[in-house]
C-alpha cells in the first residue's frame, strides 16, 4: 500500500492499496474507496500502528472470504458511493451525483441474479461495508417482497419444518397476505419463457428507410457449397460482436458495455 | 461461487435473515410467517418487531391513510379505506378495507395502531379497541367501571388519550373521568403489555380539561387545561414516573386545539379579534416554553375554508406544506398561504383520518375475519389454472 504515514492527509488520490481474494488475485484499489470496507480500514490501521517505517514494500491485504468476481463489483459500487474525503459539491452537483447513483445502481440490479445478491451480501459483510450492505439488503428485500413462500424457501436453502395441517392452518388464517402471490411454478415458469425467443420470419420487406448496410467485412455472395444459398443467412446490426460472457467481468474491464 | 437461483442450496444465517427480513412490509412478513419454525420464531420476537418498527419509522415505509367514512345515513355502515401513500407525498388508490367494529371512530394513533372508541349512550360509557389495519388484528380492551367519589353524580364526561411509553416500550390508553358537580378526576391508565387497566392515584393540579381528547408524546399525555386561575395551559402527564408538568404559550392566545405534527407539540391559536386569522405553533424544543414558534398564519378572510375544524395532520416531504383535515383533506402551502383540495375519486365524501406505518404491533391479537376471504379460495383455483395454460404453452414451443 501507499505508505502516505509521512503525510497525515488521505486525500491524496493516488495512494492505492491492494486486496487479495479468494482465488488469488491482486486488485489495486484507492484508498479512499477501500477504506470504505471498514475490516480493510481496520486492518490498514492496525498495520499501521505496528513498525511502519520497516516497510518499504506495498502490504497486501488477505480476503480470504471474497472472490475477485464479488470484489469486482463491490469496489465498484464502492467508487459510486460520494466519497467522504472529497471537496463537499454544492447542491446542483450533488443532485446530479445522485441521480447518477441511482441509475447505475438500477443498471447493476438489471443484470444481477438473485443468487449473486446472497453472495453480495456475505461478501459485503464480511468486509463490514456499510453502504454496500444496505444497498444489496434492500435490493434482496425488494426482490423477495411479493413471491412465494416456496420461493423463499427454496432460495435460502430452507426445509419446511411444518406439518401440512399447521402450515394450511398459517395459510387459511392470513388468506389475505397470499393474495395475489405468483406461485413458485408460475414464476420459474415465466422465467423460462422470458429467455426463450422465438423468431418469426417477416418475409422480405420494402420500403425500409434508410436501407441497411452490410459491413465490408461480412461475408457476402454465394454460399460455396450451395449456389442457390445467398450469403449472409442471417445478420443483426452492430459490429464486433462477442460471444456472451458472465456478468462480473466484461471484455473491457469498464462498467458498462455496449 | 456465483450460483444462479435454483442451485441454492447453502444455508443462509439467521443474522444475515434478520437484516433482510427488517426491510419487508409486514404483508410479506405475514406470509413469511409459515416458511419455518424458525423464522415464525423470530418474526414474532418483540426484538424483532421493534427493530422492524424502528426501521419502518426511519424509512417511513408502508405509510398508509387510513380513511374513516363520516356522515354517513343511520341505516348504512361507515365505510374504511387504506390510502398508501408514497413518498412524494401522491395518494394511491382508496381501497376499501374491514373494520370488525361497526361505527366505531378514530380516537387517536400510533406507530401503526389505531386506538377506536364507541359511545355506548345507554349504558354511557365508551368502549375501547385497539387495531393494526396493516396486519388485520385488533383486541377490544376489557371494560372497565368508573370509580365515582361519593355522593350522586349523575353528569360526568371522559376524555382518552393513546400513546407510546417509550420507557417501557408499551402502549397505553388513558381515562380522564372528570365530573361537574365537584373539581375531581378519575384517572385510569391501559397499559397493552399487561392487558390491564392501571388507576391512578394522584391530585390533578387544575380546574377542568378543555380538550376532547389527548395527544401523545415523548411518553406523555397531553391536555388543554383551565388552571384555577382561570387561565388555559398545557399539562404534560408522563407516563413512566407518573408526572405532571404544565406548559404555558408565549403569548396571550386562546389555546383552542392541540396536536403534534412533525413529531413537535403544536397547537392552534386565534386572533384577539375573533375570528380574524389562526395560527399554528410548534414547541420546537420539547419542554422548553421559549422554543414556541409560529409557523403558519392563516387568514380567514383569504381561505375559503371554516378553519376552525381544520387539524394539521403532517408536513411534506420539504417540510413547505402541512395536510390538513376538515371536512376536506387539504395541502396548505406555508410560503405561497394557499390550500389546495387533494382530489381523489377514490376517497369517500367526508371522512376522519389516521395515519400509519408498518408495524406488526398486536401480532398476538384477535383477527379481523372478513367474510369475503371466502371468496378468495376460488381465486387461489384460478392461479392453478393459470398455471396449466403457461405449462400448456411451454409444451407446444418444444
Amino acid at each position: 500500500m501507499s505508505n502516505t504515514s509521512e503525510n497525515p492527509n488521505p486525500s491524496s488520490s493516488s495512494a492505492k492499496m491492494t486486496l487479495k481474494t479468494s482465488d488469488n488475485e491482486l486488485f489495486e484499489v484507492e484508498e479512499a474507496v477501500a477504506m470504505k470496507f471498514c475490516t480493510v480500514k481496520q486492518y490498514f490501521e492496525d498495520e499501521k500502528d505496528s513498525d511502519v517505517a520497516a516497510r518499504g514494500s506495498t502490504t497486501v491485504i488477505p480476503l480470504p472470504n471474497v472472490h475477485s468476481a464479488v470484489l469486482t463489483m463491490l469496489i465498484s459500487y464502492g467508487k459510486k458511493l460520494p466519497q467522504s474525503n472529497a471537496v463537499a459539491d454544492n447542491h446542483e452537483e450533488e443532485e446530479t451525483k445522485k441521480k447518477e447513483r441511482k441509475k447505475y445502481e438500477q443498471g447493476l440490479l438489471k443484470n444481477l441474479m438473485p443468487g449473486e445478491l446472497l453472495d453480495l451480501i456475505s461478501a459485503a459483510n464480511y468486509l463490514d461495508f456499510k453502504e454496500g450492505l444496505e444497498f444489496f439488503n434492500q435490493a434482496l428485500a425488494d426482490h423477495i417482497q411479493n413471491k412465494s413462500v416456496e420461493y423463499v424457501r427454496k432460495f435460502f436453502g430452507i426445509k419446511n419444518d411444518y406439518e401440512p395441517h399447521e402450515e394450511e392452518k398459517y395459510r387459511e388464517e392470513y388468506a389475505w397476505a397470499f393474495e395475489g402471490i405468483e406461485c413458485w411454478l408460475i414464476g420459474e415458469l415465466k422465467q423460462f419463457m422470458a429467455k426463450t425467443k422465438t423468431l418469426d420470419i417477416a418475409g422480405t420487406l420494402l420500403g425500409i428507410k434508410p436501407a441497411l448496410i452490410v459491413a465490408s467485412f461480412s461475408v457476402r455472395g454465394l454460399n460455396s457449397l450451395d449456389s442457390n444459398i445467398l450469403k449472409p443467412e442471417m445478420i443483426a446490426p452492430g459490429e464486433n460482436i462477442l460471444a456472451a460472457w458472465i456478468n462480473a467481468i466484461g471484455p473491457t474491464g469498464l462498467d458498462s458495455n455496449t | 461461487m456465483i450460483s444462479s437461483t435454483s442451485t441454492i442450496s447453502n444455508y443462509v444465517p439467521l443474522d444475515v435473515i434478520d437484516r433482510i427480513l427488517l426491510r419487508l412490509p409486514v404483508n410479506a412478513l405475514i406470509r413469511f410467517l409459515c416458511v419455518s419454525k424458525e423464522w415464525s420464531a423470530l418474526i414474532n420476537s418483540s426484538n424483532f418487531i421493534k427493530k422492524h418498527l424502528n426501521h419502518s419509522i426511519e424509512t417511513n415505509s408502508d405509510r398508509t391513510l387510513i380513511l374513516n367514512e363520516t356522515f354517513v345515513n343511520k341505516l348504512s355502515q361507515s365505510r374504511w379505506f387504506s390510502v398508501p401513500y408514497s413518498d412524494n407525498d401522491q395518494f394511491c388508490k382508496a381501497v376499501q378495507i374491514y373494520q370488525p367494529l361497526h361505527n366505531w371512530k378514530i380516537l387517536d394513533y400510533c406507530h401503526g395502531l389505531i386506538c377506536l372508541s364507541f359511545y355506548n349512550s345507554y349504558e354511557k360509557k365508551n368502549d375501547i379497541a385497539i387495531w393494526n389495519p396493516l396486519i388485520r388484528k385488533y383486541r377490544k380492551l376489557p371494560s372497565e367501571p368508573i370509580d365515582k367519589p361519593s355522593g350522586s353524580l349523575y353528569y360526568f364526561y371522559s376524555s382518552f388519550g393513546f400513546g407510546y411509553d417509550p420507557s417501557n416500550n408499551d402502549y397505553k390508553v388513558v381515562r380522564i373521568t372528570q365530573f361537574y358537580e365537584i373539581v375531581f378526576f378519575e384517572v385510569k391508565v391501559y397499559n397493552l403489555k399487561s392487558q390491564r387497566w392501571k388507576k391512578i392515584e394522584k391530585q390533578w393540579p387544575i380546574e377542568g380539561i378543555r380538550s376532547k381528547q389527548s395527544v401523545s408524546l415523548n411518553g406523555a399525555f397531553h391536555w388543554i387545561v383551565v388552571q384555577n386561575d382561570g387561565s388555559k395551559s398545557i399539562l404534560a402527564f408522563d407516563l413512566a414516573n407518573e408526572k405532571f408538568r404544565l406548559y404555558r404559550k408565549s403569548r396571550n392566545e386562546d389555546l383552542l386545539s392541540l396536536e403534534v405534527l412533525g413529531g413537535c407539540l403544536c397547537f392552534m391559536g386565534c386572533g384577539p379579534e375573533f375570528p380574524d386569522y389562526y395560527d399554528f405553533w410548534l414547541m420546537k424544543e420539547y419542554g422548553d416554553e421559549s422554543s414556541w414558534t409560529r409557523i403558519c398564519k392563516i387568514e380567514l378572510d383569504a381561505e375559503p375554508w371554516n378553519f376552525e375544524y381544520f387539524k394539521p395532520l403532517l408536513f411534506s416531504k420539504n417540510g413547505k406544506k402541512i395536510l390538513m383535515e376538515g371536512i376536506d383533506l387539504i395541502w396548505y402551502d406555508i410560503t405561497t398561504k394557499r390550500g389546495k383540495k387533494v382530489k381523489n375519486r377514490s376517497f369517500p365524501k367526508r371522512f376522519k383520518t389516521a395515519t400509519c406505518i408498518g408495524s406488526l404491533l398486536l401480532l398476538d391479537g384477535d383477527n379481523v375475519i372478513d367474510l369475503k376471504q371466502k371468496k378468495n379460495k376460488r381465486k387461489r383455483n384460478e392461479f392453478q389454472t393459470e398455471g396449466l395454460n403457461l405449462l400448456a404453452k411451454c409444451a407446444a414451443k418444444m
